[in-house]
């Protein structure tokens, strides 16, 4: 019985080995996790702190250049842009996770429910995906914007909407390569129903390909938003958002070059680092490496 | 006593859909099995075996259609019974074995959830009965350490405890039949033996009846009671195992018996059917099915496709030769 808990303290050991070996070996998924780390860090300080109200206006101070009252500056408006960043990382945040979130989901079922069934019903929902992905996202997202009207939830369903296909196309692919394995015939040959053998028997066997695209489809949701705002159809004012605070710096690109750095800078970083952790995920689960 | 025949095949046909039309997989397979016996499926890859297997549970693959024929299992017809009714049968009353137990576990769920699972679903029973049954299960197949396994993974077991893992699960719902579709294939001999004899101690314990599917006449002379052999889609000779091996009448079930490697066949070349089974698209029926590869193929082999004789009461042999056996 000592033995065997040996076995295990050293199984648990040679965990926290391994995953400090595939971190030092694997680049991206270290930096990019380091990433993730500091902006999720930032997201939730700013629920509790940020150095000033983001939205409080401030006159007299318009137009300061990165002081030590001021990190970053502050904008036409005298908003410290600090606080005004840290408020937009929640706003990043909550678009990327739930707009991923529906795409996830209602992606995720179609292409499970395609994928295992096959035939029809298959034919029936790739078809309406393929009419789904003949669209330019960003237009898929205008056109709902327009009929909805604009703001922050409008987005984000706009933006989950057009990430659905990508998920549904992952899904399905991971479910018709599972649903001829042998572990799924001996579920059947138990008597288990379609429903119990998508989700318990080959949804965690799919679930790896659907986290890495998770990762970089956030990325590219948050890419999204920042153009959408830019554009002035996402988050409305004074709400914070990069790319809404982007929009705002460009009239004063010559004024307060500093406005638009920061948060040029942290939509670049976002962007890198989900890519990054989508990519350092993938090559580590490969089992080639 | 005479026992109920609690499965009966009549006369079931079954086609794979192809672009061009249809092809004839199963032609005429007819048998019954008694509760609390042991059946033997054998014939080369390729035959039917599994196909027919499938069949009685209704697992088959989207392109294969029952053309013709009933399944009866204990007094109801499965061909056309509903998807869910079957799935309730499925498990419950007939389970199966698979030919792989690398693959038939699900890589990504431990050995409890699969075991326990199939216990829940068929079973009313709580979470904490279904684990104390599948601990006493996977202790009745010979796997000691039931309790770490439930929390193991299958890639931690080797393919004889797999194998073992996946008879329990076969077991759990103490169901009337097993069928296995050649459970020892891919295991090496020791572990052969010893998955054949929990065979036997489940056959003789329970009383459950189990039809063996192989491809080795050895291993059905070992475990079964009666034997049926098969050959491109048909039941070409079936008798008591005692009786096949004491007198087989097909030239291919004796081809078959010849290849066997046996001790006294020492130093000797081993024999080997000549030939290879005719495909799906080949297989004509106005002719013996076998007389390309005959050793004793007469003319009227190639003219006309025999029918089954009667050689000794549950004797019979779809063979010219067997005529003159006829009683």
């Amino acid at each position: 019985m000592s033995e065997m808990k040996n076995v295990n303290l050293k199984n648990a050991e040679s965990k926290g080995f391994k995953l400090r070996k595939a971190l030092k070996k694997n680049k991206s998924l270290l930096i990019g996790s380091i990433i993730v780390i500091i902006l999720l860090t930032i997201m939730i300080v700013s629920f509790f702190y940020t150095p000033f109200d983001p939205n409080g206006m401030n006159i007299v101070d318009r137009f300061k250049s990165p002081d030590s009252t001021y990190i970053f500056g502050t904008d036409n408006f005298g908003r410290d842009i600090l606080s005004r960043i840290m408020e937009g990382a929640k706003t990043a945040f909550f678009v990327g996770s739930v707009s991923v979130g529906i795409a996830l989901v209602i992606g995720g079922v179609i292409g499970a429910v395609a994928g295992y069934f096959g035939g029809w019903i298959d034919e029936l929902f790739m078809r309406l995906i393929d009419a789904l992905m003949a669209f330019p996202g960003i237009l898929i997202a205008i056109m709902f914007i327009a009929v909805f009207g604009a703001g922050m939830v409008n987005t984000t369903i706009a933006l989950g909407i057009m990430g659905i296909p990508t998920f549904a196309r992952v899904s399905r692919s991971g479910f018709i390569q599972y649903r001829e394995f042998e572990f799924v015939k001996a579920a059947k040959s138990i008597g288990a129903n379609p429903v119990r053998i998508i989700a318990i028997h080959i949804l965690p066997n799919v679930i790896s390909v659907l986290i890495i695209t998770s990762s970089i489809a956030f990325a590219s949701a948050i890419l999204s938003e920042s153009a959408l705002s830019y554009l002035g159809l996402g988050v409305q004012p004074p709400d914070a958002s990069w790319g809404r605070m982007l929009n705002e710096a460009q009239s004063y690109l010559s004024k307060a070059p500093w406005y638009a750095i920061a948060p040029g800078f942290m939509i670049t970083l976002t962007v890198l680092g989900f890519n990054l952790l989508g990519d350092g995920i993938q090559d580590a689960l490969d089992p080639r490496k | 006593m005479e026992k109920e025949k609690f499965l009966e095949l009549n006369d079931l046909y079954l086609e794979f859909k192809v672009d061009k039309g249809s092809l004839k997989a199963l032609e005429g397979i007819s048998f019954y099995m008694k509760k609390g016996e042991i059946l033997g499926l054998v014939g080369e890859s390729g035959c039917g075996k599994s196909i027919t297997a499938l069949s009685i549970v209704g697992l088959l693959p989207n392109t294969a259609k029952i053309s013709k024929g009933e399944i009866w299992f204990k007094g109801e017809t499965l061909q056309n019974m509903k998807e869910e009714n079957l799935r309730k049968i499925r498990g419950k009353e007939i389970s199966m074995i698979f030919q792989e137990p690398m693959t038939s576990l699900n890589p990504v769920l431990n050995i409890g959830e699969q075991v326990m699972e199939h216990a829940m679903l068929h079973l009313d029973i709580s979470r904490s009965e279904a684990r104390k049954l599948a601990i006493e299960m996977l202790k009745s197949v010979g796997l000691s350490r039931a309790e770490e396994l439930l929390k193991e993974y299958p890639h931690q077991l080797s393919g004889g405890m797999k194998q073992r893992v996946m008879i329990a699960l076969a077991l759990i719902c103490r169901p009337e039949l097993i069928i296995a579709d050649e459970p020892t294939t891919a295991l090496d001999v020791t572990i052969q033996a010893q998955i054949l004899d929990l065979l036997k101690k489940i056959n003789k314990e329970f009383e459950t009846s189990i039809l063996f599917i192989s491809h080795d006449l050895g291993v059905i002379n070992e475990l079964c009671d009666r034997v049926l052999v098969m050959y491109a889609g048909e039941i070409v000779e079936s008798a008591k195992v005692k009786d096949l091996f004491i007198n087989p009448i097909h030239p291919y079930t004796i081809g078959l018996m010849d290849s066997i490697p046996a001790p006294e066949k020492k130093g000797k070349e081993l024999y080997f059917i000549p030939g290879r089974i005719p495909g799906l698209e080949e297989r004509k029926g106005d002719s013996c099915r076998f007389s390309p590869r005959c050793p004793k193929a007469q003319d009227i082999c190639f003219k006309e496709h025999p029918k089954v004789y009667d050689v000794t009461g549950e004797h019979k042999a779809m063979c010219i030769l067997a005529e003159k056996e006829e009683s």
